[in-house]
């Protein structure tokens, strides 16, 4: 729990499309796979994935279907749709060219001034 | 695409509205479920694993509230709530409710009639040429109604108008309006400009020059009004 990092304002969204853009997933595997593709290190609380899922279904950003899960449970499915996948690669383009910035300013040094 | 996604979803959650919160339900308790199952298979108890998964998860009310929020369309349905339980109370309370609307009835219909009466007296243009600039401006003498002008002082008001384009006096006249087909006669009053006045009442300036003043003035000379007319002209036996 020490190593884990509330995510920043804003950043659910991004995290949920590019979960679901590895493949279809079912709100708990959301969780579960954020968790698997940051080494745990993001922490996201279970309440607050629903509305964002719900958000970005009326976006159009996702698609739900019900289907079952792996252990026979009737579950949810999220997977990208075409708009989804556009606003996935603006917000990771963005995201990308962000932090590139912020590791250059916090790697300055005097000497290179 | 979007609009049609956020049409779609207001759309169910406007006319299914049971539906949609049966899925979202379903769709929590899955979670909660899929938790719990998780914790049994790393050796917790089932009982327990389903109450560690319901603490993690939370109040799953103030969860779905917050689904319902982003699934957009609160809003109006929170209209169609109000309309629906406005439509309850006028059906529970019929004599009250029929008090009110009679009453907000009869206020409407007096607001209506008062505004057409003032925009018709006021502030709608009279209906000649230049109508909108058109006034008219009438003495009274404090105690005696309107008081009379001669032309004299006409002359001098006419001299001193500087904001007016045109001004003219005009006196009171009556007749008797009869027409064929039983209706009876009538006697009607009307003012109109005097013939030796008529040159200038046959040009459109004529129609934008008349002032009226409905509150009384002492004395025509000492008015700070650019031009009065009489109500009651004085005409005088010739033209100056």
């Amino acid at each position: 729990m020490g190593d884990q990092a509330q995510i920043l304002p804003g950043t659910l969204d991004v995290l949920i499309l590019k979960a679901v853009s590895l493949g279809p997933l079912h709100g708990y595997g959301v969780l579960l796979r954020i968790a698997q593709i940051s080494d745990s290190a993001l922490l996201i609380e279970q309440g607050a994935l629903y509305p964002a899922l719900f958000r970005l279904v009326r976006q159009g950003l996702l698609k739900a279907t019900w289907g079952t899960s792996e252990n026979n449970r009737r579950a949810k499915f999220y997977e990208l749709t075409a708009a989804g996948r556009k606003q996935l690669r603006s917000e990771v383009e963005g995201w990308n060219r962000l932090a590139a910035a912020m590791a250059a300013a916090l790697s300055a040094r005097q000497e290179e001034l | 695409m979007r609009w049609l996604s956020s049409l779609r979803s207001y759309a169910e959650r406007i006319f299914s509205p049971s539906a949609v919160t049966d899925d979202m339900d379903e769709e929590l308790a899955a979670h909660v479920a899929l938790r719990a199952d998780d914790l049994e298979r790393r050796g917790m108890a089932r009982a327990e694993a389903e109450r560690r998964a319901r603490v993690e998860f939370g109040a799953r009310e103030r969860v779905r509230e917050e689904c319902q929020e982003a699934s957009g369309g609160t809003d109006l349905l929170a209209v169609l709530h109000d309309v629906r339980f406005g439509l309850r109370m006028i059906q529970s309370h019929r004599w009250f409710s029929a008090a009110v609307i009679v009453t907000l009835a009869l206020g409407i219909g007096l607001n209506a009639m008062v505004f057409t009466i003032v925009d018709a007296a006021l502030l709608k243009p009279v209906p000649v040429p230049g109508g909108a600039r058109l006034v008219a401006i009438t003495s009274r003498a404090s105690g005696n109604g309107d008081d009379r002008l001669s032309y004299p002082d006409l002359l001098d008001y006419r001299a001193q108008a500087h904001s007016l384009s045109a001004l003219e006096g005009a006196a009171d006249q009556e007749g008797v309006l009869s027409e064929p087909g039983g209706i009876l006669p009538r006697r009607i009053t009307w003012r109109a400009p005097p013939p030796v006045f008529s040159p200038c009442c046959r040009s459109t300036q004529f129609w934008a020059a008349i002032f009226l003043l409905l509150t009384p003035i002492p004395a025509p000379r000492q008015s700070s009004c650019s031009a009065i007319t009489s109500g009651r002209l004085a005409t005088p036996a010739r033209p100056p």
